[in-house]
């Protein structure tokens, strides 16, 4: 399938004919005001001009192969999402949160699986209530991308996405220390 | 306590040596200069000066064997000083570098020193009997960013190098007339001058600090976002192991034995890790007194056995950490450490006491028989 075919679908108003809408999260995020969308960081889309990928699907089969994976990528975030929409009804936050982390970032330059990666774990993050709880069963190995992800939401600047970023941040600090912030900062391959 | 000796030599101290029999220490006091002090009667005496660099001196090494001393500095050249009764007398060595030396090491066999550099190469010294004179042989193209530590390998031949491309390197340094071929090892003996054996692409940041371990079997580095990466079997097929740590990260490496190392860095406090009988890395303990008491004990007790594999809160370390009264709120050092040194009995290979120095301006001694958990 060509890459144009489904570029910036985002910003469709009309949901009916938009591909995004097979994600749960998003079809109650797309039928509120845009400004959400904005908060959580979708904002990147509109950033990007349409002749990058323009440019890309013309120069030949490299990037065909690239437009599938990003499709591939993109089937795996639906799933992802689905399956922890069911965890969030069956109040399981932190489970919703390792299986939103599990295979992030997703390995691509491509801002929409970034973003719709972001969106499913800002979804997970949002759900955790107890903080504390969080970390008592939350492994070590997920601390890093955690960490990345918070740097992500405070950086859209939504009050509630910052509020909840920073509660997390403090005890995440605190439990995986300054080599944790600094590995997320100093990742600048595998971005979020 | 770990630290048997410290003291403060000046405001800021940019790297130091021992002589050979590890009564003088050489540093410089972060500008144009080389200081060398002895130990008379427990009180640091001043004997030398060594001036003869217009920048920053940004290496400095003491052959053990040989008593020389070379040094490298932000002027782009390099000196290597002989003592001639009671002076030193230095020999200007031309590194063709267009930008500052960073690092500098005597080759274990002393006849060669490699320099690290700002202009993405690494010099090779030699010296030449009939010209009475140090080539520098460069490695040119290899590195894409300014090389920031060099290490020989016990074989004399095969140099690491780390840079802020965040990639560690081996290469041979070869040189017809000073190495024979039968010195090396089989993986050594066919490499030409300046052939890249690896090339460790394992960090996404600054990569500082690589030693090889006393075998020349493990390679150590650590990279600037608080990783620590152990290599074995350097070669074609080497494998890796990075070991995530939960403070600031380091600058610099040392391995007391095959199972250990010692990484100093911007924390201030030297961190010890250790491998198992698998050769599984991980970081074991701080060296000195821990800094801060765990500061969430309320999962602490829950939380510390799958924490401490990653992180370094084991329990044993916790209670290993015992707090030194006469130091209140941290360790020896007070500011990053920049370097470490082993300091080496003759004829020993085995590394029981070191020495570290940092932008504190201190050097402290550490010596790791006086502490019973940390035996080799």
């Amino acid at each position: 399938m060509a890459k144009s075919s489904y570029s910036y679908q985002l910003t469709h108003r009309d949901h009916s004919t938009c591909k995004w809408q097979h994600f749960p999260v998003f079809q109650r995020h797309l039928c509120g005001p845009t400004c959400f969308l904005r908060s959580v960081g979708v904002i990147i889309f509109s950033k990007e001009p349409v002749s990058k990928y323009k440019e890309r699907d013309m120069a030949g089969s490299e990037g065909f192969v690239e437009a599938d994976n990003t499709e591939a990528i993109i089937i795996r975030i639906e799933q992802k999402s689905r399956k922890i929409e069911s965890l969030l009804r069956q109040c399981k936050p932190v489970e919703a949160l390792k299986m939103a982390l599990e295979g992030s970032p997703p390995k691509t330059k491509d801002e929409r699986c970034k973003s719709a990666n972001w969106i499913v774990v800002h979804r997970a993050i949002m759900a955790i209530k107890d903080v504390d709880g969080l970390f008592v069963s939350l492994d070590p190995e997920y601390y890093d991308i955690l960490m990345k992800y918070l740097y992500r939401g405070l950086s859209t600047g939504d009050r509630p996405t910052c509020d909840q970023c920073l509660r997390i941040h403090e005890k995440l600090t605190e439990k995986a220390g300054l080599g944790c912030i600094l590995r997320s900062l100093a990742d600048t391959v595998n971005t979020v | 306590m770990a630290s048997i000796a410290a003291h403060k030599f000046a405001q800021c101290i940019t790297c130091h040596a021992w002589s050979p029999d590890q009564t003088m220490v050489a540093f410089c006091p972060n500008n144009n200069e080389v200081h060398i002090y002895r130990l008379v009667e427990d009180k640091w005496e001043k004997v030398h000066v060594l001036q003869k660099h217009d920048q920053i001196i940004s290496g400095i090494d003491w052959s053990a064997r040989s008593n020389k001393i070379v040094t490298v500095s932000h002027d782009r050249n390099s000196y290597v000083w002989n003592q001639e009764e009671a002076e030193w007398v230095p020999t200007l060595v031309i590194l063709r570098l267009n930008r500052a030396a960073l690092c500098v090491q005597w080759s274990p066999k002393e006849n060669k020193f490699a320099v690290g550099s700002g202009a993405k190469t690494v010099c090779i010294c030699y010296y030449e009997q009939e010209n009475n004179w140090w080539v520098s042989k460069l490695i040119r193209k290899r590195h894409n960013s300014s090389v920031t530590s060099v290490a020989w390998h016990p074989n004399n031949i095969l140099l690491a190098t780390t840079s802020t491309d965040g990639k560690c390197r081996v290469f041979s340094t070869f040189i017809k007339g000073v190495d024979s071929r039968d010195s090396g090892t089989s993986l050594a003996s066919d490499m030409k001058f300046g052939e890249q054996i690896v090339q460790l692409d394992l960090c996404f940041s600054w990569a500082f600090g690589v030693k090889w371990s006393p075998s020349g079997n493990t390679l150590a580095y650590v990279g600037h976002n608080s990783m620590i990466y152990f290599v074995d079997d350097v070669g074609p097929s080497p494998s890796a192991q990075d070991v995530a740590f939960r403070d600031l990260p380091l600058r610099d490496v040392l391995f007391v034995s095959e199972r250990m190392v010692i990484g100093v860095g911007f924390d201030c406090h030297p961190m010890v890790f250790t491998a198992d009988e698998r050769g599984i890395w991980c970081f074991s303990r701080f060296l000195d007194e821990r800094k801060r008491a765990p500061s969430s004990s309320k999962y602490g007790s829950q939380f510390s056995e799958a924490f401490g594999k990653l992180y370094g809160q084991s329990k044993q370390g916790v209670r290993n950490d015992a707090i030194d009264p006469t130091k209140p709120g941290g360790g020896v050092h007070e500011n990053c450490i920049t370097c470490i040194v082993p300091l080496r009995k003759a004829g020993d290979g085995t590394v029981t006491r070191f020495s570290t120095s940092g932008l504190d301006g201190k050097v402290v001694i550490w010596d790791l028989e006086s502490r019973a958990d940390l035996s080799l």
